[in-house]
């Protein structure tokens, strides 16, 4: 028997079986993205912490094997790192390093958070923001010349000056 | 000219009569330092060279469906080299031969002693100095990075990509420590982190077998309370009745997620952590992310009237020790940062 003729009629599709089943989405939207920005961030020389972590996001002096055999930093490893970050990454950092104080003991530098109920101001402590820098780069990643502005605003000789 | 020797000051046990009682007041504690470490720093990796060279390879290409009549798939791999350099250590004390034939004591030699035994814990100073990046005369000259090119705790590795495939990279941004609940969603967190690592080649790295080995979290012992209450704290609200005591009229709060959930989870307190950050450490990665290399074991020098012209001349006797270890940072996939 063949399997198909001239003379037969497909059938007619009934209107219900081609009613697809829809959901309403709106309750879902995707955000926009969030634009970023290359930022060279890390810590000063005189930073007594080689990297600090601030919202999620490592400071970090220098980034690759920048240790000579003698315990020297290679002088041809730039300082820093270039990260890409959003507005609300940003955001969190500076909140976070608003908090930072440094206390040093003679050789010995500690970490606290001032928003801790265990912390107590004493003479002698600095803010954290002097010791880290964010500065935020074109698209092509070029980085400034020279020691960057430290997070207090303060000039990197100042700043050197008051953590000496 | 030899170094001007500071002699240990003595005259306090000079006087006749003085009770010893009290002079283990400041004896060196030294016991269990490695065990405090362990699951978090490995020791001893043997050394023969002024610095050795570690290298290992990334994931090989993992298989994949061939479709038919089109050319085989072939990945590669690429390999990672790190170095780490010995350096030398040492202690040393001096004192008077006089103080030590008069010390009413007799516990000047004892404590000086105590001195060589405490090189132990240059590995403890080390690790916190490596976990906090912290700068110190005494210690490393500079905090190695991970092989991978960056810091111990990153969200990037050395080329900016993410690390271990996953944003953020080995860092979770805490909540605080204002409460137990917090404490355990940031570990858990963190736990959860470890089995979202990926390898090279974007498949996961380690299995739920990681959780089997425990794992061991370091913390600020001012957040002592608070993390016990997180960690160990049991149920705080029985089941209450009604007077008759027939029906339950209070349901009992609900458990520990940390016990009930099994977790075997070490506690480490420790006043050289001085911020809210938590390290968590897993004792089922393959390495882990600290670790000490052994070049020579300790050799104690004592300097007295038989051997030392300065002791001799002076009667100023040293004893001195000394060594050469290096401190590495190796793959970091054992460490997650919880930054608070």
């Amino acid at each position: 028997m063949p399997r198909s003729s001239s003379s037969a009629t497909a059938p007619e599709p009934s209107p219900a079986s081609t009613a697809a089943v829809t959901v309403d989405v709106t309750a879902f939207e995707a955000p926009a993205p969030e634009p970023k920005r290359k930022y060279l961030i890390g810590t000063t020389r005189r930073s007594p912490f080689q990297n600090v972590t601030l919202g999620g996001v490592t400071f970090q002096r220098y980034v690759g094997n920048f240790e000579q055999r003698d315990g020297s930093v290679d002088p041809r490893v730039p300082m820093g790192a270039v990260v890409e970050l959003d507005d609300s990454k940003v955001e969190l950092i500076k909140t976070a390093v608003v908090k930072g104080v440094v206390r040093t003991r003679g050789s010995h530098h500690v970490k606290l958070d001032s928003s801790s109920k265990f912390f107590k101001a004493m003479a002698g402590d600095e803010p954290l923001a002097r010791f880290v820098y964010m500065v935020p780069l074109e698209d092509d990643g070029r980085r400034p010349a020279g020691e960057p502005t430290p997070m207090t605003g303060e000039v990197p000789e100042v700043a050197a000056a008051a953590a000496a | 000219m030899p170094p001007i020797i500071s002699p240990v000051a003595a005259s306090n046990v000079l006087t006749a009569g003085v009770r010893p009682e009290f002079i283990s007041t400041y004896e060196r504690k030294t016991q269990n330092v490695r065990a405090r470490l362990d699951g978090a720093m490995d020791f001893a990796v043997p050394s023969d060279k002024a610095q050795e060279i570690y290298a290992y390879f990334e994931s090989p290409p993992h298989a994949r469906i061939w479709p038919r009549g089109q050319e085989r798939s072939r990945g590669s791999f690429k390999d990672v080299q790190f170095t780490v350099v010995n350096r030398d250590w040492t202690v040393g004390v001096g004192y008077h031969e006089n103080d030590s034939q008069d010390d009413q004591t007799k516990s000047l030699l004892k404590q000086a002693r105590s001195a060589g035994e405490g090189a132990v814990l240059v590995d403890e100073r080390v690790f916190y100095q490596v976990l906090t990046a912290t700068a110190d005369t005494e210690l490393l000259p500079a905090i190695p990075n991970a092989p991978d090119g960056v810091a111990l705790a990153s969200a990037t590795d050395g080329s900016g990509a993410a690390r271990f495939g996953v944003s953020g990279g080995n860092i979770v941004t805490g909540t605080g420590v204002a409460t137990a609940a917090a404490i355990r969603a940031d570990f858990f967190n963190a736990t959860e982190l470890f089995l979202r690592f990926l390898d090279t080649e974007g498949q996961p790295l380690f299995d739920e077998s990681i959780d089997d080995a425990g794992y061991v979290l370091f913390y600020n012992i001012q957040n002592r309370q608070i993390v016990l209450e997180a960690f160990v704290q049991e149920r705080t609200l029985q089941i209450v009745q009604n007077a008759a005591g027939s029906e339950n009229v209070g349901g009992a709060a609900v458990t520990n997620i940390v016990l009930a959930s099994g977790l075997n989870v070490r506690l480490v307190g420790t006043p050289r952590i001085t911020d809210n950050d938590m390290h968590v450490f897993a004792r089922g990665a393959p390495y882990r992310p600290i670790f000490q290399q052994s070049r020579t074991g300790m050799r104690e020098v004592i300097g007295d009237m038989t051997n030392s012209d300065r002791a001799r001349d002076t009667k100023l006797i040293t004893m001195d020790w000394d060594w050469r270890a290096g401190y590495g940072v190796g793959p970091a996939y054992g460490y997650v940062k919880i930054n608070n």
